[in-house]
């Protein structure tokens, strides 16, 4: 019954923050700083951003996440999202071309292996 | 010789006037007596046989003083004295028809004591003297008309003397009859006077301790004062108050009749506190009472600045004036301040200050536990007031109204309080909440309360668990004697479902769509605060549209004279068939119809929630706060559902509505009161407008054009039109189900 709010667990040294709830004009903002803060703090490879469990999201939603990947791309983090084919934000994501900027990926195990993958290329 | 003469006078009469009826009612029997001796003189006179020229002659003198003591024309005082002339004439003629008989003489005795009746000094020394006068002289120059006997008429002077010794003797013990007289009916009148005033004096005070208890205002009870004042003790009375920066204020005057008009013009004058030559800030600074015998003009001069209203108050002819400092336990309160006007010719002295100072201290009083009250009562109606919300949320597809009405002012501040709250997760979070006990302790745990039920409920916890945490803060940290009840509900305006909790609070009122009405008595437990760790139960209802429920306070149900259940009913049956109505009205309604039935004057909180029909077509107008969007999501996804489209239509929908929303939402981002309008319709297809009072912002950036890009790609058709007046967006979606699929 709470409003939106993140989750966040480690695996290793990708952040992964699960949100639940509506992401909208009124709440986008707030997450974005959770996110942000959290990357900060601990300064991981990359961040799964977990949307799963996001029935809405609207452009400033959409915004945040851009701002997010602009972000990291400044501490040359990577950023993944994991959102299901099957979810109805999948298609806005598709059509806001929010792919460009992050790897969508259908569950979190498979978002992980492709930040590290990626933050190993570029290491290599 | 100095003594001799104070006991003389000291027992001689005073010679007061009688009172007029008195002294009537004795002339009158003067006259008769007057009258039957001018009938019996001539009578006596031809018995006698004198003859009838001789008779009519000498007798005219009685007959001519009667006609002259019965006329009204001459003045009281004379009448007396003619008519006290008359008798002895009449004593004198008869001596002399008689021819100086002796027994006659007897008849001058009579007469003298009759006219002692008149109890004035002028008819009777006159009476000595006439019977003086006429013995000696006519005694003189006729004895034998004067007296009968021979000595006498060798010496009609000394007989005269002797006579006239006697005369002074039955006078004396007329005088010492009449003095005593006198003394009786002055004690009397006396007593009777005393009896009079201190009747008046204890129904005055009767009257004090009714009129000025009869009302905690401290403005009535002033009013009551000066009415109390006027007529009954003064011609005017004003009242003054000091404020609590030290200021005077005149709270109240009053004026007899015919002065009235004059008096209105002070009526604001109220003294400079500083004033030293003005009585009342003297009364008000030394406590003491002040009695002016006699105004004169100079204190009018100085007490009063205006010059109208000097000479308004000199017309009044003020003649003396009291003013009583009304002092209160601790400090002077203000002043009373009594006048007369020469008009009704009463004037005060200091036999007057103990009873006004008496009613004064009465006053003051009254004045001082009105002034606690008020207090109290204003901090604790400001508390309150507070703490309820001053507007209540707008949600779409929901309909609120409440309406808190103060108890009467002869009741304390109760602690009703309700309060609607938008939560985080899009629904609803509606209360209603009673805390036993009044005044400014009720209100401020009333504040407790609602502000930890606020913090709780944002924080998304359930009915129940929001119960829980409450009574733990009442029950286990709160004083022991801290109790309220509390109904807590949570809805969410998107499936419909209420899911509520009740600590012992009236069961809330469930308006059906079609008017049917019935008590909601599930998930009741034991009121917060009354025992440690209860057990709350939720009760989980869905909600059909067009369903209203109720919330109230006892206040709305409670009666001194019918049972709850009679309240409960009548509450009921003021509902039935009002699903329809504008739901102001119904509160309004339901809280006019309790106050005409029943017998309290307890404060009354109702609080009512609709869910409201949306139809084919619904429109809304709601605040431009980013926080709307969620349960407008939320009502506009209800009656997508209605409306047949699949869970991916849906979605686009919403984003591109949420896109258009979000857009007015940034437009409206100046004025906190701003506004904007949904409206949704379906034909087959569905049509959304958003309009606000903003310009369309451009597109800056890519980014800032996505909002733009997201309406068009999940619409069939956008379109945007901007105006002086504001921004309209218009967009048409065909739903796959509605005609035969288009795929999407």
């Amino acid at each position: 019954m709470k409003g939106s709010q993140v989750r966040f667990s480690a695996s290793g040294d990708v952040v992964v923050g699960r949100v639940e709830g509506d992401i909208d004009l009124a709440n986008a903002g707030r997450i974005a700083e959770e996110l942000l803060t959290k990357i900060s703090a601990d300064d991981p490879v990359g961040l799964l951003i977990d949307l799963a469990a996001v029935p809405y999201v609207d452009s400033a939603g959409v915004r945040m996440l851009f701002e997010v990947a602009n972000h990291l791309q400044l501490g040359r983090q990577r950023m993944s999202i994991v959102i299901p084919e099957s979810s109805p934000v999948y298609r806005l994501l598709k059509v806001t071309h929010v792919g460009e900027i992050a790897h969508l990926c259908g569950s979190q195990e498979e978002g992980i292996e492709i930040l590290r993958r990626s933050g190993t290329q570029d290491l290599a | 010789m100095k003594d001799i003469l104070r006991v003389l006078r000291r027992s001689l009469p005073q010679g007061g006037k009688l009172p007029e009826e008195v002294w009537w009612s004795r002339h009158r029997g003067i006259l008769v007596l007057l009258w039957l001796h001018a009938v019996a003189i001539p009578v006596y006179a031809l018995i006698r046989g004198y003859p009838v020229w001789h008779t009519l002659l000498e007798s005219a003198i009685v007959p001519s003083a009667a006609f002259v003591a019965t006329t009204t024309l001459v003045p009281r005082r004379v009448r007396t004295a003619v008519a006290s002339v008359g008798l002895l004439s009449s004593s004198a003629v008869l001596v002399h028809l008689s021819g100086g008989l002796i027994e006659m003489h007897f008849h001058f005795f009579v007469m003298v004591t009759v006219v002692a009746l008149y109890q004035d000094w002028i008819p009777f020394l006159a009476s000595i003297a006439y019977v003086l006068i006429h013995h000696g002289m006519l005694g003189a120059l006729d004895p034998s008309s004067v007296f009968n006997h021979p000595a006498a008429r060798a010496d009609p002077w000394r007989w005269a003397g002797i006579h006239a010794f006697f005369i002074a003797g039955i006078s004396a013990v007329c005088l010492v009859t009449w003095r005593l007289n006198e003394t009786v009916l002055a004690q009397r009148r006396a007593a009777e006077t005393r009896l009079k005033e201190e009747q008046a004096r204890l129904a005055l005070m009767a009257e004090a301790g009714r009129v000025l208890t009869s009302s905690l205002e401290l403005e009535a009870i002033v009013r009551n004062l000066t009415r109390l004042m006027v007529p009954a003790v003064a011609d005017t009375c004003v009242v003054d108050l000091v404020e609590e920066d030290g200021s005077i204020r005149r709270a109240a005057s009053a004026a007899a009749p015919a002065i009235r008009h004059l008096f209105e013009s002070i009526a604001n004058d109220a003294p400079d506190p500083d004033d030293d030559v003005h009585p009342v800030s003297r009364a008000i600074r030394t406590g003491r009472t002040e009695l002016i015998e006699a105004v004169p003009d100079s204190l009018v001069a100085q007490a009063i600045a205006d010059a109208d209203h000097r000479e308004a108050l000199r017309k009044t002819r003020p003649s003396s004036a009291i003013i009583v400092p009304l002092a209160g336990r601790h400090e002077i309160l203000g002043a009373v301040t009594i006048g007369t006007v020469e008009m009704t010719r009463r004037r005060f002295s200091s036999e007057n200050v103990p009873l006004v100072e008496e009613l004064a201290g009465r006053a003051a009083i009254a004045v001082e536990n009105a002034r606690l009250y008020s207090r109290q009562r204003g901090a604790a109606e400001a508390l309150q007031h507070s703490l309820l919300p001053d507007r209540l949320p707008t949600v779409p597809g929901l309909g609120t109204a409440a309406r808190y009405i103060p108890g009467g002012p002869g009741a304390s501040v109760g602690g009703d309080w309700y309060d609607v709250l938008e939560l985080p997760d899009g629904t609803l979070g509606v209360a209603m909440g009673d805390v036993v006990g009044h005044g400014v302790p009720a209100a401020s745990l009333m504040g407790q309360l609602r502000n930890a039920l606020r913090a709780y409920a944002l924080d998304g916890y359930p009915p129940v668990e929001v119960m829980r945490r409450l009574n733990y803060m009442l029950h286990d940290i709160g004083a022991p004697e801290h109790m309220a009840t509390l109904v807590y509900a949570t809805f969410d305006p998107d499936e419909g479902r209420l899911r509520l909790t009740n600590a012992g609070h009236p069961p809330p009122l469930l308006i059906g769509p079609e008017g049917d009405a019935s008590f909601f008595e599930e998930g009741g437990g034991v009121p917060l605060g009354a025992m440690s760790a209860p057990r709350y139960e939720e009760a989980s209802l869905v909600l059909a549209p067009g369903t209203t429920l109720l919330l109230y306070t006892d206040g709305l149900v409670e009666d001194r004279s019918t049972s709850l259940e009679e309240g409960f009913d009548r509450l009921r049956s003021a509902t039935l068939d009002r699903s329809h109505d504008d739901l102001q009205a119904l509160c309004d309604h339901v809280i006019l119809r309790s106050m005409r039935d029943r017998d309290s004057d307890d404060d009354v909180a109702v609080l009512a929630l609709r869910y409201l029909p949306l139809g084919d077509r619904f429109s809304v107008r709601v605040p431009a706060r980013p926080a709307i969007l969620k349960p407008l999501r939320a009502t506009l996804r209800r009656w997508l559902r209605d409306a047949g489209a699949t869970e991916q239509e849906m979605y686009e929908i919403l984003a591109a509505s949420g896109e258009a929303c979000a857009n007015a939402i940034r437009h409206g981002s100046g004025p906190k009161t701003a506004t904007f309008e949904v409206e949704a319709s379906r034909d087959g297809d569905v049509h959304i407008v958003v309009r606000d009072r903003g310009r369309w912002r451009e597109p800056r950036s890519s980014l800032g054009g996505r909002g733009l890009m997201i309406m068009k790609e999940f619409m069939d058709e956008v379109d945007l039109a901007t105006s002086q007046k504001g921004t309209e967006v218009t967009m048409r979606r065909t739903l796959s189900g509605a005609n035969g699929g288009t795929d999407r």
